[in-house]
């Protein structure tokens, strides 16, 4: 994952949480596995 | 007197305790308009500048990015706007509520226009931060604002975080390439794809 991706990502998931999603952590963050399904759908590669 | 010319299409580092290079590195960031804040993922601020241009993802189809961004990472900050107000990161300890103080969502934030969309930027100066041994970082703008960022106050990792990559204190991402600073009194700077020789 470059720069871009990385900082592009970190919006997708924000926009995520916004629109009510939560992970399972702390607060409601992402796990870190939950994160690597997340890069998967970021990436259109789930379906 | 000689100026200074800096290239950018070799990386470098980490360096450390290098504060003159790294005001190089950070000096391209002169002169270039203000569009707006975004809050990213892990509460941390972005500001973008530069010119702007559409996300590279497919799934941010309506979001727009400056060709330069100012991230903050998990990094305290303090705005003073030159509209009046006074932001402080949640970051920021030992800060209680004033009075005429309040909570600011992370929309408000982004939409608070507390620096005017099109200034530009004056200065962009890394500043040793000797209590913390970090690198903090102060920006003027031209509609008479300013921020500062202050290193983060290291501390040990939580069980679940070790083995996790060093997060920086802040990050500036350009056409150029990926500046890093911190933790501590280290920097990178990995140049872009398109700029390396």
């Amino acid at each position: 994952m470059d720069a871009i991706e990385r900082y592009e990502f970190g919006d997708y998931i924000e926009a995520c949480k916004r629109r009510g999603e939560r992970g399972s952590g702390k607060r409601g963050d992402f796990t870190y596995e939950e994160l690597k399904r997340k890069v998967q759908e970021f990436r259109g590669e789930d379906s | 007197m000689n100026s200074s010319l800096i290239e950018f299409q070799k990386g470098t580092g980490p360096s450390r305790d290098d504060l003159p290079r790294l005001r190089g590195y950070v000096a391209q960031l002169v002169g270039e308009p203000f569009q707006f804040a975004r809050v990213s993922y892990g509460d941390e601020l972005t500001l973008h500048f530069g010119m702007l241009r559409p996300a590279r993802s497919r799934k941010l189809a309506n979001l727009l990015y400056g060709t330069y961004i100012l991230r903050l990472r998990g990094s305290p900050w303090v705005l003073k706007s030159a509209k009046g107000p006074l932001v402080i990161s949640p970051a920021v300890s030992g800060v209680s509520m004033p009075e005429g103080g309040r909570l600011l969502s992370k929309e408000e934030l982004e939409k608070g226009e507390f620096i005017e969309r099109g200034s530009h930027v004056l200065s962009a100066t890394p500043v040793h931060v000797r209590p913390v041994e970090g690198y903090g970082f102060h920006l003027v703008i031209s509609d008479g604002s300013a921020i500062f960022v202050y290193p983060i106050i290291q501390e040990a990792d939580a069980p679940e975080d070790e083995g996790l990559p060093e997060l920086a204190d802040w990050e500036l991402l350009s056409p150029r390439g990926l500046l890093r600073v911190g933790p501590g009194l280290q920097w990178s700077f990995e140049p872009d794809e398109a700029t390396k020789q």
